[in-house]
């Protein structure tokens, strides 16, 4: 995939949370009619529970339908932030700590390894040094994650 | 470090967690007076970065209480359920998550900074490091990356 307007890397946080802003974005743009169909099967938290989606909305412990209401109603990502952490489960700055670096870990030796093989294939992004999902998603959206470390900057 | 007896595997699980069993390990040992020196300074849950006291954390337990009633007696799988009954309840996502999430410590992290130390402190220059764990494992003579250790978690 190019570029998508309006889609930020997975790796920029909100609050504590690395993805939660990506997940926002794509609430936004599907309600906008501008996410594009690739997007469509990793949306949500109704398909595979892998999907990252619905790994984040278990983490907070709210639903993503609730959650997408909650974005379409306005207000700013750390407004929407403040609003799922109250309703959701409490988490300690380490229990953050530990999905963050699972999320942006995940990929590399683990049982996601083939899949982001077989996504660097289809998206024809061999010979990148994609290590992660998430690697693979900033690669496939025009970003360059080896280049610019932000693992580093969680 | 050579081996440890007694002293197992960070991979070897006990219920759902990696880790555990060394922690239970390492009680055992250190209350007979079998755990080595070295390995003292990362007994317990009084430092954040202690792989016991992340243990211990996100079970929500003590690890005095835990030491204290794993002293007491009873299998690694007996210890573990007291430990869930007297903790934080946690889903199987949860422990899935903090498995790979210790496993993979020193990779991309914050703790990536002080693992070339510890390397060229135990004499492991040119082995293929690349975690906090695989540190360890290489330390006491296993070889995780020629067995691919973390596909069998």
């Amino acid at each position: 995939m190019p570029h998508v307007p309006g889609l930020r890397s997975p790796y920029a946080k909100v609050g504590r949370l690395v993805y939660f802003g990506r997940m926002l974005d794509k609430i936004r743009l599907q309600a906008a009619g501008r996410l594009p169909a690739d997007y469509q099967e990793n949306y949500g938290d109704q398909g595979q529970p892998t999907v990252f989606d619905a790994r984040c909305c278990r983490f907070l412990g709210v639903t993503h339908a609730e959650l997408a209401k909650q974005v379409l109603a306005g207000g700013t990502d750390e407004e929407v932030l403040a609003w799922a952490e109250a309703r959701g489960k409490p988490h300690t700055d380490e229990e953050y700590d530990i999905w963050n670096t699972f999320m942006s870990k995940r990929g590399w030796r683990d049982v996601a390894v083939p899949h982001v093989k077989r996504r660097v294939a289809e998206a024809g992004l061999e010979g990148k040094p994609v290590v992660t999902m998430f690697d693979f998603l900033d690669y496939d959206e025009g970003r360059d994650p080896a280049a610019d470390r932000p693992w580093e900057k969680i | 470090m050579p081996a440890v007896p007694g002293l197992r595997s960070c991979y070897a699980k006990v219920g759902r967690l990696v880790y555990f069993g060394r922690m239970l390990d390492k009680i055992r040992l250190h209350a007979a007076g079998r755990l080595p020196a070295e390995y003292q300074a990362n007994l317990g849950d009084a430092q954040t970065y202690v792989l016991d006291g992340r243990c211990c954390r996100f079970l929500g337990i003590a690890y005095a209480d835990l030491k204290v009633r794993t002293l007491a007696g009873g299998t690694d799988e007996e210890l573990l359920a007291w430990a869930h009954a007297a903790g934080k309840p946690r889903t199987d996502e949860e422990c899935h998550m903090w498995n790979r999430f210790l496993l993979k410590l020193g990779w991309r992290d914050e703790r990536s900074a002080v693992l070339p130390q510890r390397i060229r402190d135990s004499g492991l220059t040119g082995k293929p490091i690349e975690t906090i764990i695989d540190h360890i494992e290489y330390d006491e003579g296993r070889d995780p990356v020629a067995d691919k250790a973390w596909e069998k978690v």
